[in-house]
């Protein structure tokens, strides 16, 4: 049984790895080194394309005359019509500690207005992009298709072992 | 603690697809060994085991530790996380044996099927032999090192998730089938090919991997254009960045080579040494029988 779980997780992996391609780049730049008072920033969003399903990760990485600024307050809004989301994006959420990253669930698709908000003491600026979401209804499926190959390669896999074993014994009876 | 290297340190990116498939790699090649260690003590020593948990802990710091954060801001990063790809993991992996072990992982009935796979005659050995056979695999390692180091593949793989996963892809698997010829692990699917030969599959690679290494060290402009659109760490210039890459790739890259052609010229040495000690013995023996006689 043991056995059979650790082919079902190397199957599940092995196809998991072809089919789930995540974002491990940064994702889309929207923002290049843009001077935003005294700073410069640089903004990212993933999933590449934007959408309404999966949660939104806005990435943000600050500049100014000497290097890196990693002790600002960095504040992200979203912005649709008379809609408002906001969040404190923080290191703690980036995979690159270097940045900043603040996560949205946006509900409905369309154009944002991304606003990106950089404080260091009396230093302030800030600087904006414009997003296109696209409107996603919920799948049927639970689980993505990827898992869901995974998950059927690694049943017929415990049938199979089964199987032979169940051949196998019978083989060993018939002799005896 | 400097603050670019603290948070070097602490930037993690784990992807549960691979980090499964490492483990499960590690449980495999674990279960194996105890099986064989249980049968005969040779094959199944410590230093193998240390070896395959040593190449699995490179792979792993190459996908999923700061090396793979960094190398979207840091060209360098990016160069030394593809010398971990094809140069640390796949050697220290192979030195480790693995092809008996994983198979001894396997329940008997599943080895044996597996093992109807690998025999002479099947259709799978002979489409894989050829595959895989030494100048063929030489030219995939070079078009592989060549390609990917050209500005254009390598600017949309780093902006481009899928290509980049390929690109992956392609230096371990390429670097584990060069790997696998020089070191001469199991499966033993080709003839045996000698030292000297091994020796020249190094030397034309090194001399390859020279080439790439320097052009980039001493290219006059940034080649790689896409460190220029983000931010830069540690003030590191993106030329500068570049010139490390290249110098990155062509000496300690090189070493790798150079320290292989030495271990391999030591042992071509051992060997003809011990055949020479052969072929006294069976001189002395031939002329005992000649006085007995």
């Amino acid at each position: 049984m043991i056995r059979c779980l650790a082919y079902l997780l190397l199957i599940i992996s092995l196809v998991c790895s072809t089919f789930e391609v995540q974002a491990h780049n940064l994702g889309k730049q929207q923002l290049e080194r843009v001077p935003a008072g005294p700073f410069l920033i640089s903004a990212w969003t993933d999933p590449i394309e934007a959408n309404t399903r999966d949660e939104l990760h806005v990435t943000v990485a600050v500049e100014d005359d000497e290097g890196l600024v990693l002790n600002a307050e960095v504040t992200i809004r979203l912005i649709q019509n008379e809609r408002i989301l906001e969040d404190v994006a923080t290191h703690e959420r980036a995979t690159n500690k270097l940045q900043y990253e603040g996560r949205f669930r946006l509900n409905t698709g369309g154009l944002w207005r991304v606003e990106i908000t950089v404080k260091d003491g009396e230093r302030v600026g800030t600087a904006s992009f414009e997003l296109s979401v696209e409107q996603i209804n919920d799948s049927i499926l639970p689980f993505s298709v990827g898992w869901i190959i995974a998950g059927g390669l690694g049943v017929i896999l415990i049938g199979l072992t089964i199987w032979n074993r169940v051949a196998l014994m019978r083989k060993k009876r018939d002799v005896l | 603690m400097d603050p670019t290297l603290s948070a070097f340190l602490r930037s993690w990116d784990v992807r549960l697809d691979l980090s499964l498939l490492i483990l499960g790699f590690g449980i495999a090649y674990t279960i194996g060994w105890l099986k064989l260690r249980r049968r005969e003590t040779r094959l199944a020593n410590y230093w193998r085991i240390s070896s395959y948990y040593a190449g699995l802990i490179a792979l792993a710091l190459a996908l999923f530790s700061g090396l793979d954060v960094f190398q979207t801001q840091l060209f360098f990063i990016h160069m030394l996380q593809h010398l971990f790809l094809w140069m640390i993991a796949p050697p220290l992996l192979l030195l480790a044996n693995p092809m008996p072990f994983i198979l001894w992982a396997l329940p008997k009935p599943e080895r044996q099927q597996l093992g109807r796979l690998l025999t002479q005659r099947s259709l799978f050995r002979q489409i894989f032999v050829w595959i895989t056979s030494p100048w063929m695999v030489w030219l995939a390692y070079t078009i592989n090192l060549v390609t990917w180091h050209d500005p254009n593949p390598y600017n949309a793989a780093i902006e481009n998730d899928f290509l980049h996963d390929i690109e992956h892809f392609t230096f371990f698997y390429t670097g584990l089938a060069f790997w696998w010829h020089v070191i001469g692990t199991a499966p033993k699917f080709h003839k045996q090919r000698s030292i000297p030969m091994r020796m020249g599959l190094i030397v034309v690679s090194y001399f390859v991997n020279l080439f790439v290494g320097v052009s980039i060290t001493f290219s006059p402009d940034v080649i790689y254009t896409y460190y220029e659109s983000v931010p830069r760490v540690a003030n590191i210039s993106v030329k500068t960045d570049q010139t490390i890459g290249g110098l990155l790739m062509w000496i300690p890259g090189g070493m790798m080579y150079l320290m292989t052609f030495l271990i391999l010229g030591i042992n071509l040495v051992a060997e003809s040494e011990r055949r020479a000690r052969l072929g006294d013995k069976q001189r002395q023996l031939k002329y005992q029988k000649v006085a007995e006689s």
